[in-house]
């Protein structure tokens, strides 16, 4: 009977928070788009309104809804807003609490302020290095909205000497370590290339940069990545070196082809021949062809698949060497025949 | 002269409230619906001008919802937006094969959406 009552209380209580919120939003919404949209400039209605009757909480849930939605000018209209002072006094009383949660929310809203003062800046530095991840990756995405390379290294730098920090986690912070709105693409493809230098770094958070480099597309340091191939520089870590064969294919630098067939493709780890084999497949040269053969005969069934895929896709002239491997064994046969049904449609 | 009718199906509610008052602004007659089935129902009953659709919705998403609309009235001259974080190439294919007129990605500029919606409406 007690247990009856009291989950009826907290629902009801529950309800009557929900009721609230969304009467709140209700207040809230015309003001914020009436500002966004621009019809109105006048900002300080806005900010006396935050600050008689208003939840920040409630206004930041909207704000932080519509921002993930829209772009432009009107993100910056919206941006003018989370700067109200009464909304950034409130953020900076949250930053300065001892409840972990609080600093968390804190460095989101400066994450989507897009900018911060001197003294907000310590605290950031300050969380970079906490023992809370979750507090401190919110606070590196702070970091990552300045303009300034500067913070934006400091921050990348902080989290890749993390070791237990997700594959997911530092992909996200290189993302955002790129500057999509001004052209930095130079600077930030020289402090990159740094930090792939770092021997100091756990080499999974090394990988995992090398490929971010590929996809965000940092052409100007590919030679740089083939040096440090070529060098041997990583040559201790499979998962480096995997990420660099990784790079030169999609980089398609095939003058690379010969060092990395010879040098990887009889690579004791298979990691790095898969890697070996992605990579030749993507320069499409026939002078490959033989290379294929012989690792579609690698003791592991990955590497031989993707040779198998490989050869099949050079079309007639890689068919006497199919057409062999197929008599070869079994497993060979049905592999052929499934990524020819495959390859030819 | 009549205002031309806008059907907003939408299940995010800042996005829909955003979207409603800028039509709003711009002279439109603007229902929101907030999931698919009751989108469906809305342009059944109000046969839009405009439909602006969102895809992934709880109820009923908003490829079903255009398809069943289209089936039930295959001459209906309602004219339809999709705006979605969908944006895969097949999904486009998909929105167009259905009809769809103009497709937009989240994020969106609000005034691009505004801009839109008038050409369509003036087509």
């Amino acid at each position: 009977m007690y247990l009856f009552a009291s989950s009826v209380l907290v629902r009801n209580a529950h309800k009557r928070e929900e009721y609230l919120i969304e009467r709140k939003k209700e207040e809230l919404y015309p003001i914020i788009l009436s500002y966004m949209i621009e019809d109105s400039d006048d900002m300080q209605q806005l900010e006396e309104h935050v600050k008689g009757k208003v939840d920040i909480h409630v206004l930041l849930t909207i704000m932080y809804e519509i921002m993930d939605s829209v772009e432009g000018d009107e993100i910056d209209r919206l941006k003018d807003i989370l700067a109200i002072d009464v909304v950034r006094q409130d953020r900076r009383k949250l930053l300065r609490s001892k409840n972990v949660e609080n600093r968390i929310q804190a460095c989101a809203y400066y994450s989507r302020l897009a900018r911060f003062d001197e003294e907000e800046f310590i605290f950031f530095e300050r969380f970079l290095y906490s023992d809370k991840l979750m507090l401190a990756h919110t606070a590196a995405t702070a970091l990552m909205s300045a303009e300034n390379i500067d913070y934006r290294f400091l921050a990348l730098s902080a989290m890749m000497k993390r070791k237990r920090v997700s594959r997911m986690a530092i992909l996200d912070l290189l993302y955002q370590f790129h500057n999509r709105h001004n052209d930095q693409m130079d600077e930030e493809a020289e402090k990159l290339l740094a930090i792939i230098h770092d021997r100091s770094l756990p080499t999974d958070n090394i990988a995992v940069c090398i490929k971010a480099i590929c996809e965000i597309g940092y052409v100007t340091i590919a030679m740089d990545l083939f040096e440090l191939l070529e060098s041997g520089y990583w040559n201790k870590s499979g998962n480096v070196t995997e990420a660099l064969i990784y790079a030169m294919g999609r980089f398609e630098l095939g003058f690379t082809a010969d060092s990395i067939a010879e040098r990887y493709l009889s690579d004791p780890r298979v990691q790095v021949r898969r890697a070996a084999v992605e990579a030749l497949e993507r320069f499409q040269d026939e002078s490959l062809i033989n290379s294929f053969h012989k690792a579609a005969k690698d003791t592991e069934f990955i590497v031989r698949l993707k040779s198998i895929y490989a050869l099949a896709g050079f079309g007639e002239i890689a068919k006497p060497i199919l057409n062999q491997l197929a008599q070869e064994t079994d497993e060979m046969r049905l592999l052929i025949r499934g990524v020819r049904a495959e390859v030819e449609g | 002269m009549n205002k031309k009718t806008v059907l907003l199906v939408e299940d995010n509610p800042s996005i829909s409230k955003l979207v409603e008052y800028k039509l709003l602004k711009d002279g439109y007659t603007v229902v929101a619906k907030t999931n698919g089935l009751e989108g469906y129902e809305a342009a059944k009953e109000m046969q839009p001008d405009i439909l602006i659709l969102d895809v992934m919705m709880p109820g009923m998403n908003g490829f079903e919802l255009l398809e069943k609309f289209k089936k039930e009235f295959p001459d209906s001259n309602t004219k339809v937006i999709m705006l979605t974080s969908k944006s895969r190439e097949e999904d486009i294919q998909r929105g167009f094969s259905l009809g769809v007129l103009e497709y937009m990605g989240k994020p969106f500029k609000v005034a691009e959406l505004s801009m839109r919606v008038k050409k369509v409406a003036d087509l």
